[in-house]
């Protein structure tokens, strides 16, 4: 999990941001490569989330880029990049996905289950993780997007309403929902009081 | 009104159970470096493009755009200006056609040694007129 910056932190980060947007502009490429280098981790998680594929996450990720570069002139300056860039990337990411075969989804190994815990304990936390996929793959694929960019990604309602073009309550809405399939899934696992 | 929903309040349990079961490989120090230059280097001509001035004649596209329209409203007005400032041309029944010679008239009118007479300067003309209608 990331630890979330302070509030001076962002502001600091936001002008920052900004200062490399203008230098972009003006094409600058070392500017370009600080902002590829800012949002590069967070963006390749977002694109593997879509694609589900290493390398179609990295393809997509040089695409959302350049095609971000191409259109630098568009980006509303005070606004901060982030949403805007990640809209992009997001198009994009939903485009490829239905307009090309993907290649096959990766899978990456499970983290090795604890040598401390009870080996019942773990049965009962793979069944738990075998439910919470099922009930996640069953969310529609908006409200799945979401959750991962909020939960997992650590983004702002606000930040995913501009990403995904939705109003803020809609966000809200669809984390509410989704929020109350997964614990209904979870319910059944929640440890009892002694 | 309905109150708008909050955020849901973060949920601990909820984040690390979604983060095992929705794995992201992580990227590593060096694939960064490695994605990073590869970006860099398909970014050159882009940033090429957006250092190189703008030619002249775009930027006075630019500044010229926006009197498109002021030009062609101008031209409406001085087309409409020009046409209320022209003179009527004079009336001219189509059935009359056009006026017969002076010189045929006549001819028509007197005998050929008279027509003579009148057109070198030596008789009356009024006299000679008189005379050839009366005869008519």
């Amino acid at each position: 999990m990331t630890d979330r910056p302070g509030p001076d932190d962002l502001v600091a980060a936001a002008a920052h941001e900004a200062d490399l947007v203008e230098r972009v502009r003006r094409g600058d490429v070392e500017a370009f490569d600080g902002l590829v280098r800012i949002h590069l981790r967070r963006a390749h998680a977002v694109a593997y989330r879509l694609m589900g594929h290493r390398e179609d996450a990295e393809d997509l990720v040089q695409d959302a880029f350049l095609a971000a570069l191409e259109r630098i002139d568009t980006f509303q300056a005070g606004r901060p990049f982030g949403p805007w860039f990640y809209r992009i990337l997001v198009n994009r990411g939903l485009n490829a996905r239905k307009s090309r075969s993907l290649r096959r989804t990766d899978e990456i190994p499970e983290q090795a289950p604890s040598s401390s815990v009870a080996p019942d304990r773990e049965a009962e936390r793979g069944e738990l993780k075998a439910r919470l996929r099922t009930a996640l793959d069953a969310l529609p694929e908006k409200q799945r997007m979401v959750v991962e960019l909020f939960e997992l990604e650590g983004f702002s309602g606000p930040e995913i309403a501009e990403i995904l073009e939705i109003p803020d309550g809609t966000v809200r809405w669809h984390l509410h929902e989704a929020r109350r399939a997964l614990k209904k899934v979870m319910q059944p696992f929640a440890p009892r009081e002694p | 009104m309905n109150e708008p929903l909050p955020v849901p309040p973060a949920d601990p349990q909820l984040r690390s159970l979604l983060a095992e079961v929705c794995p992201v490989p992580r990227l590593g120090e060096a694939e960064v470096g490695r994605l990073a230059s590869t970006i860099r280097a398909r970014a050159v001509l882009p940033l090429a493009r957006l250092r190189r001035p703008d030619p002249w004649w775009e930027s006075a596209a630019g500044w010229l755009k926006p009197l498109v329209p002021l030009a062609a409203a101008a031209a409406v007005l001085l087309a409409l200006a020009l046409r209320a400032a022209e003179p009527e041309p004079p009336h001219v029944p189509a059935a009359l056609g056009p006026a017969p010679g002076v010189e045929s008239l006549l001819g028509s009118i007197l005998p050929p040694a008279e027509y003579e007479l009148l057109a070198s300067g030596a008789g009356d003309a009024a006299l000679l007129l008189t005379a050839a209608l009366e005869q008519r």
